[in-house]
């Protein structure tokens, strides 16, 4: 087994934290990195809070996956598709929407929450210039790759809810560019509130 | 599985690392250096603890012995003539399947006099995002009737191939990954539970992939010097697998049960039908009768051994599942 103390790759500032994660934020150059499935440099950035609520602050990661979608062939037993046509422009078949993907741990039913959240209303945040060190960040544990794979799953959840009953697609996903984002929230009483 | 020590030091300040299982970052409790872990060739290995020791396996053995339709005076005839711990290897493949299955399932409909009506169609979509765990033998050791991992849980310790009896992984990383996605994706699709299926797509995410070195105890016993064997879970202490005699009395009492049991049922069946008292219970009954014959049969014929674990043989005991796929080939009845 291989046992490397992790590094910046861009300084070389070697990292200290009681906190372990899957990506790795630099203090010293900023530069966020990945170590699997390759070691990489990452696009990130932090939103601001914009409320005041109760409960602890933390810093929730989605991966941003700017996407094209085209859909080529649906088939709807009992009902219209309306959700996904929507949201591509104009209620075309072809069209670039953000997919945001939660990068943390979820049930089904939080996921599609916080993905359906942020990808049908996104909210009007600033990214944050200066980053409150205080408040600490939820472990990505959803990689990018998966994050992907993901984003396609939830191109057919979108699809797949009422008022028809799916019965066949045929589309095509292109991610664009993918970027880390850190949500604001708010931990109060077992729950994840959006902190914007 | 909790955190597991192993063996390593920081590479910043020098002290023992304590790792959860599974984890590739670790802190330095010490230093707080982050720490990054790189399993051999990109994979991860775990070793559970032996947790049984010779006279349990010896115990375990014998009261297997005495349960199930073996030969009844096996406990005091078996000899057990060679009896050792080792290590198996295998593959595990924790995965997360996330995707869809649409498509329809038909049912009969029947009118007011309860006659059949025609087909509905019920249409459906089926959302699978849950974790999935497969696990698969990465060498051969021969028939020892362990093919999968049956627990996944046990005190894990420094992996140490080389200091306890193992065996060599003789499949590949890649092709065991590849196995390992297309068993979970065929999981994932029967997990579903869709008849006809019109469109499907499911992605399916390794999580964690490894190496598992799991202790069992291989013992070689004879009986009216014939060999047979049993192998024993070293960390749950239970037998898994085995071959051992069947019992010429249990044979003999079920084929002739059988026979009389059958022959009743479908004579009856017979009768019900031609008196035109109930055609369907009647076939039901001839159905049952003949099944019953099977089964009778086929634990006379094979069931002079008796086998348990993932093992290929002729009889391995009759369910309720395969008396239904054999009443389903004869007319579709399912029992």
């Amino acid at each position: 087994m291989k046992v490397v103390h992790i590094k910046c790759p861009k300084c070389q500032n070697p990292f200290y934290s009681k906190a372990t994660d899957t990506v790795f934020l630099c203090e010293h150059c900023g530069a966020m990195h990945v170590r699997e499935p390759e070691l990489k440099i990452i696009d990130y950035e932090f939103w601001e809070f914009a409320q005041s609520y109760q409960g602890e602050r933390y810093y929730m990661p989605f991966w941003r996956l700017y996407t094209t979608v085209t859909i080529h062939h649906m088939q709807v037993a009992g009902g219209a598709l309306v959700k996904l046509a929507n949201l591509l422009a104009g209620g075309g078949s072809s069209g670039n929407i953000f997919i945001y993907v939660p990068a943390i741990e979820f049930s089904p039913e939080e996921f599609k929450y916080w993905s359906n959240l942020l990808t049908f209303t996104p909210p009007r945040a600033n990214v944050a210039l200066k980053v409150d060190k205080n408040v600490p960040k939820l472990a990505v544990k959803i990689g990018e790759a998966e994050a992907m794979k993901l984003a396609d799953f939830l191109i057919l959840t979108y699809e797949a809810e009422k008022p028809g009953v799916l019965q066949d697609i045929r589309y095509d996903l292109r991610v664009n560019n993918t970027k880390l984002i850190y949500f604001p929230v708010y931990y109060y009483q077992n729950r994840y509130y959006p902190g914007v | 599985m909790g955190d597991i020590s192993l063996g390593i030091s920081c590479p910043s300040c020098g002290g023992a690392l304590k790792v959860e299982e599974g984890a590739k970052s670790v802190s330095c409790n010490y230093c707080n250096a982050l720490i990054w872990l790189e399993g051999d060739e990109g994979i991860h290995t775990i070793m559970f603890a032996n947790m049984v020791d010779r006279n349990k396996a010896i115990w375990l053995v014998q009261e297997w012995f005495r349960k199930g339709l073996k030969a009844r005076d096996l406990k005091t005839a078996g000899a057990i003539t060679e009896i050792f711990p080792l290590y198996l290897p295998f593959w595990r493949l924790n995965a997360r399947a996330a995707g869809w299955v649409c498509g329809y399932r038909e049912r009969q409909k029947y009118d007011s006099q309860g006659r059949p009506a025609g087909v509905e169609r019920e249409y459906m979509e089926r959302m699978v995002f849950r974790d999935f765990d497969w696990t698969y033998l990465a060498c051969d050791p021969g028939d020892i009737g362990v093919k999968r991992l049956r627990n996944l849980y046990g005190q894990v310790i420094p992996a140490n191939v080389t200091e306890v009896p193992t065996f060599e992984v003789t499949t590949s990383k890649t092709d065991a990954l590849n196995m390992g996605i297309q068993n979970v994706q065929q999981m994932a699709l029967q997990s579903a539970n869709v008849q006809h299926i019109t469109f499907q797509k499911i992605h399916v995410i390794p999580r964690q992939f490894m190496l598992v070195y799991y202790p069992v105890w291989l013992v070689r016993y004879k009986y009216q010097e014939r060999v047979y064997f049993a192998t024993i879970d070293g960390v749950l202490g239970k037998v898994i697998a085995g071959r051992a005699p069947g019992d010429p009395l249990y044979q003999s009492l079920i084929m002739t049960g059988g026979s009389v049991g059958g022959g009743l049922a479908a004579a009856a069946g017979v009768y019900l039908a031609l008196t035109g008292i109930s055609d369907e219970l009647g076939i039901l009954a001839i159905v049952g009768g003949v099944v019953l014959l099977i089964a009778s049969y086929l634990f006379f014929r094979h069931g002079s051994e008796v086998v348990e674990g993932d093992i290929e043989a002729k009889y391995k005991g009759f369910s309720l599942k395969k008396a239904g796929e054999i009443s389903s080939a004869m007319g579709g009845l399912k029992i």
